[in-house]
């Protein structure tokens, strides 16, 4: 896997702010995109949300239904395509408030490694969301 | 709460406005001019009297009930074919699916964030499941008891010193949502309506207050 981060310019300071060992090893990508979704985009993404093929989320929801502890709830419980669609529901600024939340726990290699992967995730979304609206 | 939550103002529900569009592309209307079509169809709609042009026409050959509507419902046809096409090229993508499992389960170790998506996956579920204000009630009680204003709060603060930028963001996805919470259609066939939200620590907190106060 590329070891790239795709950060902007406010967040390279906080990663440039790191121990130095936290910090080799990745090539730092200037993120520029600015083409956050409007409401109405994540308003109609979330109408358009297929979960009937991952039972697996679903149980989360009956899970909270009865009132139940979710502590056990995980990312990588779930399949990569139903990751794929809840990336793409929460929508480039979804995924860009969970990375201004990580960035600021990155305690060793694996905590970089997730904010790298959410980094590429929003990094995508927002190249999608401008070849969208400027086609 | 009750169960009827608003939904955002749009005219049909995704699955109808994907059965317009393919009428309308079977009527030979190429669908590449449809932002242009839409913003044609508007300004001749802001003409009193004109509103006779060739979109709207057949838009009322595809669906003679839009009557008054024509407008909203070109706007939210554009917005619906967009979208569209965005979902299939993001679903193209194979890097999800390359990323280590490891790595996704490494976001389980900071519980602030892997709370946050729980309550995007639990929001998002609600409009699929039809479970509605009972899923809005549960994540409120849930993010309140496992985050508390404190654990919001510092959350908010992170993001505000990550940089202007993502502050204003945030600012306005929660302005955003509220305001979409506001908006109503008549309930869709299928899955219940549910309020549109930021699925995000900081926004979260924010945003489950509005749906409280919405209620």
């Amino acid at each position: 896997m590329a070891a790239t981060l795709y950060l902007t310019a406010p967040e390279q300071k906080i990663f440039e702010s790191l121990p130095k060992d936290l910090q080799e090893g990745w090539t730092v990508e200037n993120e520029a995109g600015e083409h956050y979704e409007s409401v109405r985009q994540i308003s109609m993404r979330y109408q358009m949300a297929d979960f009937s093929a991952y039972p697996e989320l679903q149980n989360v929801a009956e899970t909270l239904k009865q009132g139940k502890d979710l502590s056990s709830f995980s990312l990588d419980d779930f399949p990569a395509e139903a990751l794929k669609e809840l990336f793409f529901v929460m929508g480039a600024r979804g995924v860009n408030s969970l990375m201004q939340t990580l960035i600021h726990e990155l305690k060793n290699d694996a905590d970089v490694e997730a904010l790298s992967a959410l980094s590429t995730v929003r990094h995508e979304l927002l190249s999608i969301n401008a070849s969208a609206t400027h086609s | 709460m009750a169960d009827t939550m608003p939904q955002p103002a749009f005219t049909r529900s995704p699955a109808q406005l994907g059965e317009i569009l393919e009428k309308m592309e079977r009527e030979g209307y190429n669908l590449k001019n449809l932002d242009k079509l839409d913003q044609r169809a508007i300004a001749r709609m802001q003409v009193k009297g004109d509103t006779i042009g060739e979109e709207i026409r057949l838009l009322k050959k595809i669906d003679p009930k839009i009557n008054g509507n024509a407008s909203q419902l070109l706007e939210d046809l554009t917005l619906y074919r967009q979208e569209n096409m965005a979902k299939r090229r993001f679903s193209a993508w194979e890097y999800v699916k390359s990323v280590p499992r490891r790595i996704w389960g490494t976001i389980k170790a900071h519980p602030k964030v892997s709370i946050a998506i729980g309550i995007a996956a639990l929001l998002a579920l609600a409009y699929f499941t039809g479970v509605g204000g009972i899923v809005v009630d549960r994540v409120r009680d849930y993010a309140t008891k496992k985050l508390g204003a404190a654990g919001i709060a510092q959350a908010t603060d992170a993001a505000a010193k990550a940089g202007a930028e993502a502050a204003g963001t945030a600012t306005e996805a929660v302005k955003g949502a509220t305001e979409a919470l506001r908006t109503v259609v008549p309930p869709p066939p299928a899955p219940s309506p549910l309020p549109t939200a930021i699925p995000s620590l900081d926004e979260a907190g924010k945003i489950i207050d509005a749906l409280g106060r919405s209620g």
